[in-house]
């Protein structure tokens, strides 16, 4: 730093000064990627003491840290439970639950309430942890996200070493909706929803791509749709920004997106991968909401152990055994994925999505057109997400709605929500959370959370199954 | 929009006026002189060395804790736990997350008065820091601006070549702008064109000076930037490195030093 300093002011050196200041340099960090380095080479003044010749005291764990601060704070903190009046609880989440709740002021004003736990409890004392890295990413991206077609977050409390993530209600989501479509008998979902669900799903889907956010977890469970038929995309728990990469995405976590909607490029072991893996997960999800089922549902294989994450063989089986074994031709850098050895290994299968896109009852070229280009094997070919909004399939008629339901007669019953529990501020009820609780000192991965995540949700569908 | 500076929370939520400022600073009853500031920074620095992160990581910390003096002072906290936490929480945020009991074991070696081993006390700031900031913690950062400015420089219509050097100093004045109020003041871009026109323009005693001030001046004009801004920015820059000459470490540190021990004692 002197060097600066002297050129400016042609000032004298100044020794006391010198781990200060501009330590590093241009060429080697910081947007352009290229990997760590040390910050600084020299250190400076070692200690925070006063007179290194005396022993150094060590602070105990009752040393002065942020107590009159926290006084401050605590004094005028207005309580969730002051502000809303909890109806009762939509969801136990992966990180929490989700309540539903009314503000006492407007009382149109309905909201779905996610609670995170920070802290853990040992011995019947409650401790902060670090917050999950998934409660980061939700909270920050959302702060910054503004569109019609993502969920709304409308505020964050803090309170007694909770998070409340606070969004607006959305009556609906696709999961309930193609469960509605299923049962007790199936009855297809009208042309005009099924094509603005997809459309606005698109268009939201944009939106985070066009500011470089990957979602990471797309699936019908986490795309939620309001009374008035506004699809809202919902969960951005394991979304994060892919400008300017720091390291490769895989290296933050390696399992991303629930395994029914995991891109080929993941099944295979990508190291590097792109926004395109949320299309191939809105295919899949064109794919169920035409059948009314997953169409690519595969076994899990699960983690061994901590370090190996299994090919998931079962599932690309399933979705070779309707798209066809991929080729060089088709997909050109195939070869090049770590677990290719394992998929030459498969017997051969011939393209079959056109027979299955009849078979599921559609008959629309072009919609068959788009779902064959979201399902595209090649990352680099798949449509994207802007371009995929001026599809034919779009422009033609019926045309698309902002209420998706507009042209429909259905009706779906409203969200079901369990009144017995609306004891929001309770430390109690969180059996996801001490499943998890290991892992929260770490900040949680996606490893985990996309397990999670899917097991819920077949438990959920066995349960809606029955 | 997390990409774009212009939609983003820092320019709707967390940048101010400089009278804001100081209005902000006159009701806080605040006391954190810009020495303090480079104290500060110099503990940034050092605990990100011996962590070896990444400059991002600690330019992201460093707007935190700017951010978090504009809302206490640093007679509420411990100022040593305020910077682990901001570079903890920082870690998070860019995506290079650093296990907590790692982070308070460092801090504590470089800090062992000052910092408890109880990493639940870290946690528990982390936590008010996050909500003094409203939960606003995406950051955006002069150093794409600066790459790119290098780059149209270089290009025809201006003609200014910057050296590696240049570059390495104009990289540096902006590290450094994270010690004054720029980055709670500005758009990113106004300390980068700042800290390019330091590195090349004033600090520049070649004879071919005028020509590039010419050109330098010409692209000011055309990529419509806010000139006033720019000037008040390098500005800004230039009274850090003058205060910088009076700034005695050790009496600093000694003097914060003794506030936290008397806290702890009261
Ligand atoms: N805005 C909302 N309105 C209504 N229900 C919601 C809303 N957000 C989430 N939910 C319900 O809570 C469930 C879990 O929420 P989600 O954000 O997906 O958390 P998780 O990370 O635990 O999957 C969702 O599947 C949905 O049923
Ligand atoms: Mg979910």
């Amino acid at each position: 730093m002197s060097n600066l300093q002297q050129q400016f002011l042609r000032g004298q050196p100044q020794t006391s000064s010198s781990m200060v200041g501009s330590g590093s340099s241009p060429s080697n960090r910081v947007g352009l990627g290229l990997g760590h380095g040390s910050m600084m080479d020299g250190s400076g003044p070692q200690s925070g003491g006063f007179n290194r010749s005396q022993p150094i005291r060590m602070a105990g764990n009752d040393f002065f840290t942020i107590a009159p601060y926290r006084k401050r704070k605590d004094a005028v903190r207005v309580s969730v439970i002051k502000k809303y009046e909890i109806l009762g609880y939509i969801a136990a989440g992966t990180y929490g639950k989700v309540y539903k709740a009314k503000d006492r002021v407007d009382q149109n004003g309905l909201y779905a309430i996610k609670k995170f736990k920070t802290d853990s409890k040992d011995n019947e004392v409650i401790h902060y942890t670090g917050i999950s890295q998934s409660a980061i990413r939700e909270m920050s991206l959302c702060r910054e996200l503004n569109h019609n077609n993502i969920t709304k977050l409308t505020e964050i409390i803090l309170e007694r070493k909770c998070i409340y993530m606070v969004f607006e209600f959305a009556e609906h989501d696709l999961l309930q909706i193609i469960h509605n479509h299923s049962h007790p008998d199936l009855k297809p979902i009208p042309e005009s929803t099924l094509k603005s669900t997809m459309y606005q799903l698109l268009s939201g889907l944009s939106y985070l791509h066009q500011n470089w956010i990957v979602h990471r977890d797309l699936k019908p469970a986490n795309i939620m749709v309001t009374s008035d038929g506004t699809i809202k995309i919902g969960d951005l728990g394991l979304a994060r920004k892919f400008n300017n990469p720091l390291q490769s995405l895989y290296a933050g976590d390696k399992v991303v997106v629930t395994i029914w909607y995991r891109a080929p490029e993941l099944l295979l072991g990508a190291r590097h991968y792109t926004p395109a893996i949320d299309l191939w997960a809105v295919g899949c999800i064109l794919a169920e909401l035409l059948s009314l089922r997953p169409i690519f549902k595969g076994e899990e294989s699960k983690m061994d152990n901590k370090k190996q994450v299994p090919f998931q063989e079962n599932q690309l089986l399933k979705i070779v055994e309707i798209l066809g074994t991929p080729s060089s031709e088709r997909w050109s850098s195939l070869k090049n994925y770590p677990e290719y050895p394992q998929l030459a290994k498969f017997t051969l299968f011939p393209p079959n999505l056109r027979a299955w896109y009849h078979s599921a009852g559609g008959s629309n070229k072009n919609c068959l057109k788009l779902l064959s280009e979201l399902l595209d094997y090649d990352p680099a070919k798949r449509v994207n997400a802007l371009n995929s909004l001026s599809h034919k399939w779009f422009t033609e008629l019926p045309r698309v709605t902002d209420n998706i339901f507009e042209n429909s007669k259905f009706k779906y019953p409203p969200r079901k929500i369990q009144k017995d529990d609306n004891d929001i501020l309770s430390m109690s009820g969180h059996s996801h959370q001490q499943l998890h609780g290991t892992n929260s000192m770490l900040g949680g991965t996606g490893a985990k959370r996309a397990f999670g995540n899917n097991a819920n949700d077949q438990m959920h569908m066995r349960k809606k199954q029955r | 929009m997390s990409a774009s500076y212009w939609c983003s929370s820092q320019r709707q939520k967390w940048q101010y006026t400089r009278d804001q400022l100081t209005r902000i600073r006159a009701d806080l009853g605040d006391n954190c002189n810009v020495h303090n500031r480079i104290f500060l920074h110099s503990l940034i620095v050092k605990l990100g060395g011996k962590l070896n992160l990444r400059q991002v990581i600690l330019s992201t910390a460093e707007v935190f804790l700017n951010r978090f003096l504009t809302r206490a002072t640093l007679k509420e906290v411990n100022a040593y736990l305020l910077v682990t936490t901001c570079i903890y929480l920082g870690c998070k945020i860019e995506e290079s997350p650093v296990h907590i009991r790692n982070i308070v074991n460092e801090s504590r070696n470089a800090w062992p008065e000052f910092i408890p081993s109880d990493p639940t006390k870290l946690a528990e700031f982390e936590f008010y820091l996050i909500e003094e900031m409203d939960c606003y913690m995406v950051i955006h950062h002069p150093y794409n601006s600066l790459v790119q400015i290098v780059q149209v420089l270089k290009t025809g219509d201006f003609k200014v070549g910057i050296t590696s050097d240049e570059q390495k100093i104009a990289w540096s004045i902006v590290n450094d702008s994270y010690i004054t109020d720029l980055p709670l003041l500005f758009p990113p871009h106004i300390t980068a064109i700042a800290a390019v026109y330091m590195a090349c323009i004033l600090m520049d005693d070649n004879i071919y000076k005028n020509q590039r001030v010419n050109s330098f001046i010409k692209f000011l004009a055309v990529s419509n930037v806010d000139l006033d801004e720019v000037i008040e920015a390098v500005q800004e820059m230039l009274t850090l490195y003058e205060n910088w000459n009076g700034y005695d470490e050790i009496s600093i540190r000694n003097s914060l030093n003794f506030r936290i021990l008397s806290l702890n004692n009261a």
